[in-house]
């Protein structure tokens, strides 16, 4: 690999980081109201997965010249990952919810032996 | 033979850093439930200080371009060069962390506060592990480098081998830091 491509891959790294800070700076500059939160929060993670897979190809030369048995082990840990992130805000979003919910259901009267 | 005994073990590492990734994936998982979980008192928008963070990232990004030059070369000195200046950085990083840590313990916000802060310890700080592990790491690659004849560096020979397992694992753990800039850092600022 030439020093080229670590350059290369330096610089879009570099302009992909200032981009995700810079737009979170002018929207607090901006006092929270230059985009809807959910498109800045869209945005910074789609500049995420962008740099990721950047350095992916830049710097792990992950890509067409690698070993099927590295791309099968690299998607089935993308996939654990994303069962494992997006169960447990689910599921705990879910938790969440029903712990506000005041309860419905008939109470009974606890029993005790003693 | 020396070929396929490097993507063996080439393979055998990768395997590894997919398994650090599922580590990860749980801490980022925790951090991002218990994100607004402060009992009462302050959350990340008003402790992290993002230029700080601005910092640190473009620090830790210029070390792995010095390891990525370090991979690109079959020159003893200039591999000792490159990675002697990604261990500088990486030893920054490390140095600008702990002050990070530092700073919020002793205004009170240490990891015991809150689950929020715990949560953030745990992440940032498995991640700032990693980075001290891999520096030692780097000093002992960097001894290898130094004492065995420099035809090891050639592709398949053993030193070859050990420095981009080393490579993998720096890289690595850039890649690991962009999700922690982006969601610990700045996904959190603009609550």
């Amino acid at each position: 690999m030439t020093p080229k491509r670590y350059i290369t891959g330096f610089v879009l790294s570099l302009i992909l980081t200032c981009a995700s800070f810079g737009i979170v700076w002018m929207h607090l500059a901006r006092e929270h109201a230059l985009i809807s939160h959910t498109l800045l929060a869209s945005t910074i993670l789609a500049l995420a997965i962008v740099q990721l897979v950047v350095q992916l190809v830049y710097f792990l030369h992950f890509g067409r010249e690698s070993k099927a048995r590295d791309v099968l082990s690299f998607g089935l840990a993308a996939s654990l990952i994303a069962f494992i992130v997006m169960g447990s805000l689910w599921i705990m979003a879910n938790l969440q919810h029903n712990g506000d919910t005041p309860y419905r259901g008939e109470v009974t009267p606890q029993t005790s032996n003693d | 033979m020396n070929k396929v005994w490097h993507d063996k073990t080439y393979f055998g590492f990768w395997l590894y850093i997919l398994s650090d990734c599922l580590l990860f994936s749980a801490l980022f998982a925790t951090y991002a439930v218990l994100r607004t979980a402060t009992a009462g008192g302050p959350g990340p928008e008003e402790l992290l200080d993002l230029p700080f963070v601005f910092v640190q990232t473009l620090v830790l990004l210029t070390s792995n371009l010095f390891m990525g030059l370090a991979l690109a070369t079959k020159n003893k000195r200039k591999v000792l060069a490159a990675l002697a200046a990604a261990l500088l950085f990486g030893l920054i990083f490390l140095g600008l962390e702990a002050r990070e840590f530092t700073t919020l313990i002793a205004e009170g916000h240490g990891p015991s506060t809150s689950a929020f802060l715990s949560s953030f310890f745990g992440l940032v700080g498995m991640h700032g592990l990693h980075v001290a592990v891999g520096s030692l790491w780097m000093v002992v690659v960097m001894a290898h480098v130094w004492t065995r004849p420099s035809t090891e560096l050639r592709e398949g020979g053993s030193v070859y081998t050990k420095l981009r397992l080393l490579g993998l694992f720096w890289h690595f753990l850039d890649i690991v830091w962009i999700f922690i800039f982006s969601i610990v850092y700045l996904l959190s600022a603009t609550v």
